[in-house]
C-alpha cells in the first residue's frame, strides 16, 4: 500500500530537461534511422519499365508515365516500401524524408522530368 | 462604500495572481511529465479566445441559470478573493467576514455545478450529484478548520482579527501551536477537492463524465466557469495562507508574501497531487473526506478549544 | 417496464473522451449503477474484407498491416502463415526468429501503451507520459530495424524483409534491459493507492463467464484461463522457445488481475527477446526465388491461422484462388472476442468504472469493425446472440 508513487519520478523530470521537443524542428533534429521509409525517390532515367512496381503497389500509389516511365503519388503511397525492394534497376528508393507536408498538390507527383 | 471600492479595485488583482498561478501550475505539471509545456501566459491566451468566441446555448438549457450562472459564479469567486486580499493589506476589521468569504467561494463552485446541470445534459446532471456530495463533505472540515482560527483568536469571525493575533504573536497560527497545525492540515487535504484535481476531480473527470457541468458551456461562459474556478482555488489557498501563516510585516510586504504563501500551497496541495495521483471513485472522495481531515479538523478544534480555556 | 422508466439512458460514445475509437455504448444507469449495456458498432468500418478481395497477395499483405496499428505485426503474420501453408512454403528458420523477436517487441509496446491509456483513464496522467515514455525506447529500436515505428512491414512471403545486423541487436540489447529496469516502477505505480482502488475488484469475469462468452488473451488469462497460442498451438519460432517463457495466469478476473497480466507479459517478453536475440541461427532471412514468383505459385485453398496478437488470439480465414488473388479473407480479431466478456463485466458495475472497464480490455474499435453486436437480455437472463455475430460479416 503505497501512494504518491509517480512523485520520485515527477521530481526528477521537473529538475531534469523535458523530454519533448518543439516543432517545426531545430536544424540539429533528431536523426531519422537508416533505412527510414519515408519520402519516395524516383531515379527515372534507370528505370526499365518493367511495371512490377505498377502490380505490387497496394494504394494506387504508382501510374503508367509516357514513354514507359512511371509515376508515383506520395499523396498515395503508403510507404510500404514494396516498389523499392520489388524493382529489378534500384530506380525507387525511400528517403528519410519524413516532413512532407506540401500546400500543392504537384509536389506529391515524384516522376520522370523530361 | 470604501469597502465596496476598495474590494472592487483589488478585484483585478486577485484575478491576475490567479491566472498566473494557473500558467506555473499548467508548466509545472508539463515539466513533472517531462514535457516542455505552454507558455506561462497560456491561461491569459485561453481567456481571450475563449471570450472572444460565441455563446452557444443548448435547447434544452434552462436559459436564465444557465447564462448568468456563469456570471455569478465568477463575481462570487472574485468577490471573495477581493475580500481577502482587501482585508489583508489594509487590516480592515469586518465582523464576519470569514463566513461571508467562506459562503462566497462555496456559492461558486455551486453555481458553476448548477448552471452547466441547467443544461438539460445527462453527463452534467451526474456531475452535480457527485459535486453536491463531494462540496458537502469537504467543505465541512475546511469550515471547522477556519473556526479553529477564528477560536485562537478570541471568537471573533473576522479575518482581520486573526491576522492581528498572528501579527502579535509573531508568526503564523499553524506555527505557533498544535491546534493550528492540524488545522492546516485538514484544511490542505481539501484542498485537491477544491481545486478540482485528481484524486478528487470527480465532478469534472474527463473520461467518466467528459468535464462534467462544463460540458456544455464554452466561448464566454467556459471562460467566467474557468475565472471562478481558478480565482476560488488560489482565493482558497490565500485565505488559508492568511488564517495559518501570515507572516508579520509591514502591510503591502505581509501582503505580498502572503500571496507567495498561497502560491506554494497551491502548488502542493493542488499541482502536486493533481499530476502524481490518480482520480477515486465519487464514493471514495466523499468517505476520505469525512474521515482524515474531518476529524484531523474536530481534533484541532478540541485542542484549541482546551488551549483557549487554558489561556483564560 | 415501470422500473425501466426511473432508469437514465446515458449514452456512451461514439465520440467520447474516454475512447479513443468511435463505438457506442448506451448504458442504462440506474443513480451509479449500470444496469445493462448496449454496443453499436460500425463508426469506422472500413471495409478491409472486401477491399482485400481486389487486391493480389502481395498488396493484401500490406493491407492487413493496416488492419490495427498497434498490432501491426500480428495481423501479416498471421496472413501470411495461411498463405505459405496453402503455398507449402517453408520460411528459414532466422526468418523465423525474426518474426517472433518483432512479436515480441510489439507486444511489449501494446502493452505499455495500453497501461498508459488505463492510467489515463483512471486520471492519473503521469503514469501515462511515463509509460509512453517507456515504451519510446521500443519504438525507436523497432524504426531503427524495421523503418517505421509502428507500420513494421518486416513480413513477406517465405520471410522477413530485412536482417537484423549487430548494431540492432545490441540496441535491441540494451533498450530491453532499460525497459525492465523502467517496469519496476510501473509494477509499483499500478500498486499505488489511488490506482489500485480503481482497480481493484472492478469489472469482474468469472471463470466460467470467460469460457463461455470465448474471451481470449490478456483477458481470458486474467480470469484464470490458462491459455496462450504461442504455447498452446506454437507458430513462427515459439515452439523452439517454448521454455524461455510462462503463461502468466491470474484468477481475480478483475482490472487489477488484468493490468498485472499485461505488465508481466511485458516482463516475459523481454527475457524472450533476449533468449531469441542469444538463440538466433545463422542464413538467409528470406527464400531465394522472386517475391511475384512466389506469389504466383500458390495455389487455390483455404487456411485458417492463428497468432497470439497482444490483446489475444487473432484468427485468419484465407481462401486463395491460384491467380495470386484472394477469394475470401475474414478477420477475427482479439476485440471482438472479447465484446460479450466485456458486456458481462459492464452491467453491474458503477459508473465511474466504465471508462476503467472499457479500457481494461484493451479495445482496439477499428479492427474489430466487421460486425453489429445486438444483446437481446430479457429479465435476468445473459445473453449475446451469436447469430448476430455470425450473420454480420464483411
Ligand atoms: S511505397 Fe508502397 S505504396 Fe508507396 S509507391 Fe511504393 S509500393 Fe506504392
Ligand atoms: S519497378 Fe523499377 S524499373 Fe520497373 S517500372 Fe518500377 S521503377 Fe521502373
Amino acid at each position: 500500500m503505497k501512494i504518491g508513487v509517480m512523485l520520485r519520478d515527477a521530481l526528477r523530470r521537473l529538475l531534469g530537461r523535458p523530454l519533448t521537443i518543439g516543432y517545426p524542428l531545430k536544424p540539429e533534429r533528431p536523426a531519422t534511422p537508416r533505412g527510414y521509409r519515408g519520402m519516395i525517390a524516383y531515379d527515372w532515367e534507370t528505370c526499365i519499365g518493367c511495371m512490377l512496381c505498377l502490380k505490387v503497389c497496394p494504394s494506387g500509389a504508382v501510374s503508367v508515365a509516357d514513354r514507359r516511365k512511371v509515376t508515383f503519388d506520395v499523396g498515395r503511397c503508403i510507404f510500404c516500401g514494396q516498389c523499392a525492394e520489388i524493382c529489378p534497376v534500384g530506380a525507387v528508393r525511400l528517403t528519410s524524408e519524413f516532413e512532407m507536408v506540401a500546400v500543392d498538390r504537384s509536389a506529391y507527383r515524384v516522376g520522370p522530368r523530361w | 462604500m470604501e469597502l465596496h471600492l476598495a474590494t472592487a479595485a483589488s478585484a483585478p488583482i486577485v484575478l491576475l495572481v490567479s491566472l498566473v498561478y494557473e500558467g506555473v501550475d499548467r508548466k509545472l505539471r508539463a515539466r513533472m511529465q517531462g514535457r516542455v509545456g505552454p507558455p506561462l501566459l497560456q491561461p491569459f491566451y485561453d481567456l481571450v479566445k475563449l471570450f472572444s468566441k460565441d455563446r452557444i446555448i443548448p435547447f434544452t438549457a434552462a436559459y436564465p441559470l444557465f447564462n448568468y450562472a456563469p456570471l455569478l459564479s465568477a463575481s462570487c469567486a472574485l468577490a471573495g478573493g477581493a475580500l481577502v486580499f482587501v482585508v489583508l493589506v489594509t487590516g480592515l476589521q469586518l465582523a464576519g467576514d470569514l463566513l461571508l468569504v467562506f459562503y462566497l467561494l462555496s456559492s461558486s463552485s455551486l453555481l458553476a455545478m448548477v448552471g452547466g446541470a441547467s443544461s438539460g445534459n445527462p453527463y452534467a446532471a451526474i456531475s452535480l450529484s457527485r459535486g453536491l456530495s463531494v462540496l458537502l463533505s469537504y467543505k465541512l472540515p475546511m469550515l471547522l478548520s477556519v473556526l479553529t482560527a477564528a477560536i485562537k483568536a478570541g471568537g471573533t469571525l473576522s479575518l482581520a482579527s486573526v491576522i492581528a493575533l498572528q501579527a502579535e504573536a509573531g508568526g503564523g497560527i499553524a506555527t505557533l501551536s498544535l491546534g493550528g497545525a492540524l488545522a492546516l492540515l485538514a484544511f490542505m487535504l481539501c484542498m485537491p477537492a477544491e481545486g478540482e484535481v485528481p484524486p478528487f476531480d470527480v465532478t469534472t473527470a474527463k473520461t467518466e463524465v467528459v468535464h462534467g457541468f462544463l460540458i456544455e458551456y464554452g466561448g464566454p461562459h467556459l471562460a467566467l466557469v474557468k475565472i471562478a474556478k481558478g480565482v476560488s482555488r488560489f482565493s482558497t489557498a490565500l485565505l488559508a495562507a492568511s488564517l495559518f501563516l501570515y507572516t508579520p510585516a509591514r502591510p503591502p510586504l505581509a501582503a505580498m508574501l502572503c500571496l507567495l504563501e498561497a502560491m506554494c500551497i497551491a502548488v502542493l496541495t493542488i499541482t502536486v497531487p493533481g499530476t502524481v495521483l490518480g482520480r477515486v471513485k465519487p464514493s471514495q472522495v466523499v468517505r476520505f473526506c469525512l474521515v482524515a481531515p474531518t476529524s484531523i479538523a474536530i481534533l484541532s478544534l478540541a485542542i484549541s478549544l482546551l488551549e483557549a480555556g487554558g489561556l483564560a | 417496464m415501470t422500473r425501466e422508466r426511473e432508469l437514465m439512458r446515458v449514452p456512451f460514445g461514439p465520440i467520447h473522451p474516454a475512447l479513443k475509437e468511435p463505438v457506442k455504448l448506451t448504458l442504462l444507469v440506474d443513480g451509479e449503477e449500470v444496469v445493462d449495456v448496449s454496443i453499436e458498432l460500425g463508426y469506422v468500418h472500413r471495409g478491409i474484407e472486401a477491399l482485400a478481395e481486389t487486391r493480389n497477395i502481395v498488396q493484401v499483405l500490406h493491407l492487413v498491416e493496416r488492419v490495427c496499428g498497434i498490432c501491426s505485426h500480428a495481423h501479416p503474420l498471421c496472413f501470411i502463415q495461411a498463405i505459405e501453408s496453402i503455398g507449402g512454403i517453408e520460411p528459414p528458420e532466422r526468418a523465423l526468429y525474426i518474426r517472433s523477436l518483432v512479436a515480441e517487441l510489439e507486444r511489449m509496446q501494446s502493452h505499455l501503451m495500453w497501461l498508459g491509456v488505463m492510467s489515463y483513464q483512471a486520471g492519473l496522467l503521469t503514469l501515462f507520459m511515463y509509460a509512453l515514455r517507456v515504451r519510446e525506447g521500443i519504438l525507436d529500436v523497432l524504426e531503427e530495424f524495421t523503418g517505421n515505428r509502428v507500420i513494421k512491414e518486416v513480413n513477406t512471403i517465405g520471410g522477413v524483409r530485412r536482417d537484423l545486423d549487430d548494431r540492432i541487436i545490441a540496441r535491441m540489447r540494451s533498450a530491453v534491459k532499460e525497459l525492465r529496469r523502467a517496469l519496476k516502477l510501473l509494477i509499483e505505480a499500478v500498486h499505488d493507492k489511488t490506482l489500485e482502488s480503481r482497480l481493484e475488484g472492478v469489472g469482474v469475469l468469472e471463470h466460467g463467464e470467460a469460457v463461455e462468452l470465448c474471451a481470449v488473451g490478456p483477458v481470458a488469462r486474467a480470469s484464470g484461463v490458462d491459455f496462450d497460442v504461442r504455447r498452446d498451438d506454437p507458430y513462427a519460432a515459439y515452439s523452439q522457445l517454448r521454455g524461455k517463457f510462462s503463461v502468466i495466469v491470474r484468477r481475480g478476473g478483475d482490472a487489477l488481475s488484468r493490468t498485472e497480466v499485461r505488465i508481466l507479459e511485458v516482463l516475459e517478453s523481454t527475457e524472450l527477446v533476449e533468449a531469441i536475440l542469444d538463440e538466433l541461427p545463422q542464413g538467409e532471412v528470406r527464400l531465394g526465388k522472386p517475391l511475384l514468383r512466389l506469389s504466383r505459385e500458390i495455389p487455390a485453398g483455404e487456411d485458417v491461422s492463428r497468432v497470439e496478437a497482444p490483446r489475444g488470439e487473432l484468427l485468419y480465414y484465407v481462401r486463395t484462388d491460384g491467380r495470386e488473388f484472394l477469394n475470401r479473407l475474414r478477420i477475427r480479431t482479439p476485440t471482438l472476442a472479447n465484446f460479450p466478456a466485456l458486456m458481462a463485466m459492464l452491467r453491474g458495475s458503477e459508473l465511474a468504472d466504465v471508462p476503467i472497464i472499457l479500457s481494461s480490455i484493451d479495445p482496439c474499435i477499428a479492427c474489430a469493425e466487421r460486425v453489429t453486436l445486438v444483446d437481446a437480455r430479457e429479465g435476468a437472463r445473459r445473453t449475446v446472440r451469436l447469430s448476430e455475430l455470425r450473420r454480420g460479416g464483411g
